[in-house]
C-alpha cells in the first residue's frame, strides 16, 4: 500500500532541495566573484542591491534577455541537448546525499535524504559520469575546433580521474562496509578508541587527498579546468554557447561543485554528523549525557551538514584563486602515474589496517 | 670665360656672372634675402657676404662679378660671424611671431635664423609696434616683419615698370608704401607675396587659411588664358588653397657661358624669365572659378530621373548617338585637354557626316593696364585653343562657331568640357534639339537644359596636356582627388566610343602616345619633360 | 617532452606543501584587505591634491595655474585655453592641430582684436571623443595657451556634446 503522506513529504523535500541548490548556484556565482575580488584586494560586484546581493538576479535577467545564437553549421538537436545533459546529472546526484539523520515527526520517521538507495555510491558514480556527455556533445555539436578540443580534453580527464576517485572511495567502503551514504555518515559517528569519532579524514587521510584532487578534476575546476581553458581554447566546450544555454552549462558546473562538496563532507567529514551527538543528545564518554529534543538534534545535524558543504564550496573558490592551471600532460601524468598507484596503495594499507583491527 | 674657385671648387662661368649666381649654379649655398634671379641685385641685405682673397673686407657676393683667378670662401669664421650679426640686426624689431605668421614654414628668414642665426639677441630695448599699411585689397603688409630687402620695390621698378612702390622713412622706421592716397592696381600684385622672403607681404586670399607645411604643392599649368603659365597649386585633402608661380629651372641661364650680362636681360631670356617667375592676378586669385565642383551627386538623366547611374547614362547616350546617326552636333570647350579633344573629335569624325565641330567663344585675355612692362596674358581666357586647332586640322575637321552647329539642326547635341557661362546665350536656340548631352565639371544655366548631364572633373582633378599660344605642350596634373560621383571626362568619352564602335582608346598615356604618333604637331614633344613637369617643345627651337 | 628538467627540492616536488602555503597567502589577503579601489561616483580621487608637489614650473604663472585652473603636470584631463585678462593667449597658429596624432583639434583663425598679435581663433574645437589625452598639443603650444586640467569626469549623452568649443575651453587665469 502506498503511503501518500510519505510520498508527499519526499516530493516536497525534493522540490525544496532542488530550489535550494539552484539558489545556492546563483549565489555561488556571486560568491565566486566577491571572494576572488577580496583575495585580490578588490571590491567585486557591489552595485546591485546591498553588498551586491541582487547581482545573481541581474545576471539571470541578462542571460534570459540575451540573444540565443545557434551556429549555422552546428548540429541543432545535440547543440540544444548538451546543456540539458549537463545540468540534469548534476541535480540528480544530490538525491542520495543525506543532509541529516532522521526526523521523528508525529510518530513518523523521516529520512533527511531524498532517496536512501542501497547502491548509493555507485549511483553517484553512475550519474556523475553522465555529466561528461553534455560536455562532449556540446563540444562536438558546436562545430568549432576549440569546443571540440575542450570536449575531448574533458573526456580524457574524466576517464583518468574517475578511476582514482573510485579507488579512493573503495577505501571508504572497506572501512564502513556499506554503499549507502546515510550508513557511511552514520558509521562515522562511532568512536575510535572510545574517544575520537571515526571520520573518513582520520581513517583515510591518503584516500581523502586522492578523492579531493579527483573531485577537482571531475568538476572541471582550477587547477584542472582544461576543458574550458580560456587562454588556450577561447571558452572550451561552451565557446559557441550564449544566453540560457550557456547559463545551463554554468549552472551545471556550480551544481556539480555543490554535489562534490556534499560528497566530500559525507564521505570524509561525517556528513551530517556532529561529534558525540546522538538522537537523544550529546553523549560524551567519561562525562555524561546532555539530553536534547529530537527535532533540535535534527536541526543541528542539518546545520552541521550545511556548514561542512559551505566550507568546501569556499575551499573550491579558494583553490581556484590560488593555483595556476596544470598543463595537460601534467594533468594526465598526475592522474595515471600518481593518483592511481596511490589509490591502490591506499587500498592495500587500509586492508592491512583492517586486518590488524586498527580501524 | 673666367674661372673662379669657390670653397675649393673650380668653376668656369660666363662673362659678368656674379659670385652668388656662380655658387648657386654649382650647388654651393650662399644665404641671401634681396637677390632675386629676375632682377638686378641691390646688395641691400648684406646676408650674402663672402670672403674673397686679396680683398680686405667681406664682399656682397650678389654684386661682385666673378673674375679670373678669384678665390672665394663662404664658410670661414669671419663669414659665419658676419651672417650671425646681420641676422641679429635684422631681427632687432622683428616680432618673432612665427606662430601667427602665414609665411612660417616657407620663410627664408626663419630658415636662415635657424641655420645661421644667433640663439639670442643682445638688444634689450622693447620692439617697435607698427601698424599694418594698406597697399591693396589683395595684399596684407606688416611692416614689423619687413626686412627691407626691397625685392617688391625692384619688382615694380624693373619688371612691372610702373614704380608704384617705394621705401619711405629711414632706418628702423622705414617702410614700403605707395604714393599717399593711392593703392596698388590689380594686375600683377600677387607676385610680391611670392617674392617676399619673409611674411611681410601675404595675399589676403590665403591669409590664415592653412599652414603652408600642411599643403602639398603640385606642378601644373594655369588654365585661365592661352599663355599657359607654369604654376604650383597648393592643396590639402580635397581643397585647393592657393596658386603660386613656378620658376622653371633657371640655373641653366647662369651656367650658360654665352650669357651676356652687360646687356642685363637679353631679349632671348626676358620673356622666359618673366613667364616662369611671375603670374597675373587672375591666375593667382581667380583659380576658384575653374575649381568649384557643384555637381558631385553623379549624372543627371532627365529622361529617367530615377535611373541616373553612370552605366545607365552612358548606355542612354550611346543609344541616342546611334539613333541620331550622322545628325550629331559637337561643341567643344577650349578648356578640354588635348587628349579629350582627340577623343571627342574621334567620336565626331566617326559618326557625323559634315566633319565640323563648334568651339565656344571665350573672351580675350587683355592686359589689365597698358602701362605695365610685364605683359603675360595671351590669346583668350581658355588654355587650349591652339591644341584644338592643331588636332582638328590634323584630323580634317573644320572648326566653326557654335551658332553654325546649332543652325545645322542636329538631332543630338554633344557639349564637352567646362561651359562656364559661355553657352548661356543659346538656351533659347536649342529648344528644338531632341537630345542634349552635356559633360561639365559644374552646373550652369546651359546644363540645366541638358537631357543628360555627366559630371566631369576640373583641371585640378585630372591628368592631361594643354597646348599654349606659343605651341608649347604642357602637362597638367591631378592636384586633388575628386570626392563625389564625378568621372574623368576622358573616361566618359572613351567609354562612349568603346560602346559605339568597339574601339579602345585607353587612358591618358595611351591617347598622348596616339597624339604623338598620328599628329605631326605633337611629334617633337619631349615625353620626359612632360613627366618631369618642365615642358619643352624642341621643334619650336626654344629653350623652354 | 623537451622541457628543461629543473631540480626541485623535496618540498617543491611534493607540491602539496607549497599548495598549502599558497592557500595561506590568499586567505591572508581575504581577511586583511587593503583598500585600493575607489567607489567612483560616491568617492572621488583628489588629483590636484596628490600632484601639486610634483608640479614643475612650466610657466611663470605656474602656481596661479595650479590654484585656479587645477592644472597638473602629470594628470591630463580636459583641455583649457588660458586667457590673460580679456584676451586669450591662443594665436590660432595650428601647431596643436598639426601635431595632434588623432586629428582631434580643429581651428579656424580670424583677425585678432588684440593689437599685440595678428590672429586669434574664431573656432577652436577639441573633439574629446577623438582625443587620447597625449598632451602633445600642450607641448607644441608656443604661447603656453593650451593646457590640460585635472577635470576628468567627461560624460555626455550625445557625441557632439563632447566636442568642446572655444568658449567652454576658455579659462581666465588673471
Amino acid at each position: 500500500m502506498v503511503d501518500y503522506i510519505t510520498v508527499a513529504i519526499y516530493t516536497v523535500m525534493s522540490v525544496v532541495v532542488f530550489v535550494l541548490i539552484l539558489t545556492t548556484v546563483a549565489f555561488l556565482t556571486l560568491a565566486e566573484r566577491r571572494i576572488s575580488a577580496f583575495m585580490q584586494d578588490r571590491l567585486g560586484p557591489n552595485r546591485v542591491g546591498p553588498w551586491g546581493l541582487f547581482q545573481p538576479v541581474a545576471d539571470g535577467i541578462k542571460f534570459i534577455m540575451k540573444e540565443d545564437i545557434t551556429p549555422l553549421e552546428a548540429n541543432k538537436l545535440l547543440y540544444t541537448l548538451a546543456p540539458i545533459l549537463t545540468i540534469i546529472p548534476a541535480m540528480l546526484t544530490f538525491a542520495v546525499v543525506p543532509f541529516g539523520h532522521d526526523l521523528f515527526l508525529h510518530g513518523r520517521v523521516i529520512n533527511l535524504q531524498i532517496a536512501n538507495l542501497n547502491v548509493g555510491i555507485l549511483y553517484v558514480f553512475a550519474i556523475a559520469s553522465m555529466g561528461i556527455f553534455g560536455i562532449i556533445i556540446g563540444g562536438w555539436a558546436s562545430n568549432n575546433k576549440y569546443s571540440l578540443l575542450g570536449g575531448l580534453r574533458s573526456a580524457s580527464q574524466f576517464i583518468s580521474y574517475e578511476i582514482s576517485m573510485g579507488l579512493a572511495v573503495i577505501g571508504i567502503l572497506m572501512v564502513y562496509g556499506s554503499l549507502k551514504l546515510n550508513d557511511i555518515a552514520l558509521y562515522q559517528g562511532s568512536l575510535w578508541f572510545n574517544t575520537i569519532p571515526k571520520w573518513g579524514i582520520l581513517v583515510q587521510p591518503l584516500g581523502f587527498i586522492i578523492f579531493l584532487v579527483s573531485v577537482f578534476a571531475e568538476t572541471n575546476r582550477v587547477p584542472f579546468d582544461l576543458p574550458e581553458a580560456e587562454s588556450e581554447l577561447v571558452g572550451g566546450y561552451h565557446t559557441e554557447y550564449s544566453s540560457m544555454k550557456f547559463a545551463f552549462f554554468f549552472m551545471g558546473e556550480y551544481a556539480n561543485m555543490i554535489t562534490a562538496s556534499a560528497l566530500i563532507a559525507t564521505l570524509y567529514f561525517g556528513g551530517w554528523q556532529v561529534p558525540y551527538l546522538h538522537n537523544i543528545g550529546f553523549i560524551i564518554p567519561k562525562f555524561g549525557i546532555v539530553h536534547m529534543q529530537q527535532w533540535l538534534v535534527a536541526i543541528i545535524e542539518v546545520l552541521s551538514f550545511v556548514i561542512k558543504v559551505g566550507f568546501f564550496l569556499f575551499f573550491f573558490l579558494w583553490v581556484r584563486w590560488t593555483l595556476p592551471r596544470f598543463r595537460f600532460d601534467q594533468l594526465t601524468a598526475l592522474g595515471w602515474k600518481v593518483l592511481i598507484p596511490l589509490g591502490i596503495l591506499n587500498i592495500v594499507i587500509t586492508g592491512a589496517l583492517i586486518m590488524l583491527r586498527i580501524i | 670665360m673666367p674661372t673662379v674657385e669657390i670653397d675649393g671648387k673650380k668653376i668656369t662661368v660666363g662673362q659678368g656672372v656674379t659670385v652668388l649666381e656662380a655658387a648657386r649654379a654649382n650647388g654651393i649655398e650662399i644665404p641671401h634675402f634681396c637677390y632675386h634671379e629676375s632682377f638686378k641685385s641691390g646688395g641691400l641685405c648684406r646676408m650674402c657676404l663672402v670672403e674673397i682673397e686679396k680683398m680686405p673686407k667681406l664682399q656682397t657676393s650678389c654684386t661682385t662679378v666673378a673674375t679670373e683667378g678669384m678665390v672665394v670662401k663662404t664658410t670661414t669664421d669671419r663669414v659665419k660671424q658676419a651672417r650671425s650679426a646681420i641676422l641679429e640686426f635684422i631681427l632687432t624689431n622683428h616680432p618673432l611671431d612665427c606662430p601667427d605668421c602665414d609665411q612660417a614654414g616657407e620663410c627664408v628668414l626663419q630658415e636662415y635664423s635657424h641655420k645661421y642665426g644667433p640663439d639670442k639677441s643682445d638688444f634689450r630695448e622693447p620692439k617697435q609696434l607698427r601698424e599694418h599699411i594698406q597697399l591693396s585689397e589683395h595684399i596684407a603688409y606688416d611692416p614689423e616683419r619687413c626686412i627691407m630687402c626691397e625685392r617688391c620695390v625692384r619688382y615694380y621698378r624693373d619688371i612691372v615698370g610702373t614704380e608704384e612702390l617705394a621705401v619711405m622713412e629711414r632706418g628702423a622706421h622705414s617702410e614700403i608704401t605707395t604714393f599717399p592716397g593711392r593703392q596698388l592696381d590689380y594686375g600683377y600684385i600677387g607676385n610680391i607675396a611670392d617674392i617676399c622672403p619673409v611674411g611681410a607681404l601675404t595675399t589676403k586670399d590665403f591669409r590664415f587659411k592653412e599652414r603652408v607645411y600642411n599643403l602639398r604643392a603640385t606642378e601644373t599649368i594655369c588654365p585661365l588664358c592661352e599663355a599657359g603659365c607654369t604654376i604650383y597649386v597648393d592643396a590639402k585633402k580635397y581643397t585647393v588653397y592657393r596658386v603660386r608661380s613656378r620658376s622653371k629651372n633657371l640655373t641653366s641661364i647662369h651656367t650658360n657661358p654665352n650669357r651676356n650680362v652687360t646687356a642685363l636681360y637679353p631679349k632671348v631670356f626676358i620673356d622666359a624669365i618673366l613667364r616662369s617667375s611671375f603670374i597675373c592676378d587672375d591666375g593667382r586669385l581667380g583659380y576658384k572659378k575653374a575649381l568649384e565642383n557643384s555637381s558631385l551627386s553623379g549624372p543627371v538623366n532627365r529622361y529617367e530621373p530615377e535611373n541616373s547611374t553612370w552605366s545607365a547614362s552612358i548606355a542612354l547616350v550611346v543609344q541616342r548617338i546611334k539613333q541620331a546617326g550622322s545628325k550629331v552636333g559637337g561643341i567643344l570647350s577650349p578648356f578640354a585637354t588635348n587628349e579629350e579633344v582627340y577623343a571627342f573629335l574621334y567620336l565626331i569624325k566617326s559618326i557625323t557626316a559634315h566633319n565640323s565641330v563648334g568651339i565656344m567663344q571665350f573672351p580675350e585675355a587683355k592686359e589689365f593696364r597698358e602701362s605695365t612692362k610685364l605683359k603675360l596674358r595671351k590669346g583668350v581666357q581658355a588654355p587650349n585653343l591652339k591644341g584644338i586647332e592643331q588636332i582638328a586640322g590634323a584630323l580634317g575637321i573644320k572648326i566653326v562657331p557654335v551658332d553654325e552647329v546649332i543652325a545645322s539642326k542636329p538631332e543630338l547635341l554633344y557639349v564637352l568640357g567646362p561651359v562656364f557661362d559661355r553657352m548661356d546665350g543659346y538656351t533659347e536656340k536649342i529648344k528644338d534639339i531632341q537630345c542634349i548631352v552635356v559633360q561639365d565639371f559644374k552646373a550652369s544655366a546651359f546644363s540645366e537644359k541638358a537631357h543628360v548631364f555627366m559630371p566631369g572633373l576640373s583641371f585640378a582633378q585630372k591628368d592631361g596636356t594643354y597646348t599654349n599660344k606659343d605651341g608649347q605642350v604642357q602637362r597638367i596634373r591631378i592636384v586633388v582627388d575628386s570626392k563625389g560621383n564625378a568621372k574623368n571626362d576622358l573616361d566618359i568619352l572613351t567609354d562612349i566610343i568603346y560602346n559605339i564602335s568597339g574601339k579602345k582608346l585607353g587612358s591618358f598615356d595611351n591617347i598622348l602616345a596616339l597624339l604623338v604618333k598620328e599628329i605631326a604637331f605633337f611629334n617633337n614633344i619631349d615625353m620626359n619633360s612632360l613627366t618631369t613637369g618642365i615642358n619643352l617643345r624642341k621643334a619650336a627651337g626654344r629653350l623652354w | 617532452m623537451t622541457e628543461n628538467k629543473k631540480k626541485y627540492t623535496f618540498k617543491e616536488a611534493v607540491y602539496f606543501i607549497e599548495i598549502l602555503r599558497g592557500l595561506g597567502v590568499t586567505i591572508k589577503h581575504f581577511f586583511t584587505r587593503r583598500k585600493f579601489a575607489i567607489n567612483y561616483p560616491e568617492e572621488k580621487l583628489n588629483i590636484t591634491g596628490n600632484t601639486q608637489a610634483t608640479m614643475k614650473v612650466m610657466d611663470k604663472d605656474a602656481q596661479e595655474l595650479i590654484d585656479r585652473v587645477e592644472v597638473t603636470m602629470n594628470y591630463r584631463g580636459k583641455h583649457a585655453l588660458l586667457v590673460d585678462g580679456d584676451l586669450g593667449r591662443c594665436v590660432a597658429c595650428k601647431m596643436c592641430e598639426t601635431v595632434c596624432p588623432f586629428f582631434a583639434i580643429y581651428i579656424e583663425p580670424e583677425e585678432s582684436p588684440d593689437p599685440r598679435k595678428e590672429r586669434s581663433p574664431k573656432i577652436f574645437e577639441v573633439d574629446l571623443t577623438r582625443c587620447a589625452y597625449c598632451g602633445y598639443c600642450v607641448e607644441a603650444c608656443p604661447e603656453n595657451a593650451i593646457t590640460m586640467t585635472s577635470f576628468y569626469s567627461l560624460v555626455a549623452r550625445q557625441r557632439p556634446e563632447l566636442s568642446i568649443q572655444r568658449k567652454e575651453l576658455r579659462t581666465v587665469i588673471k
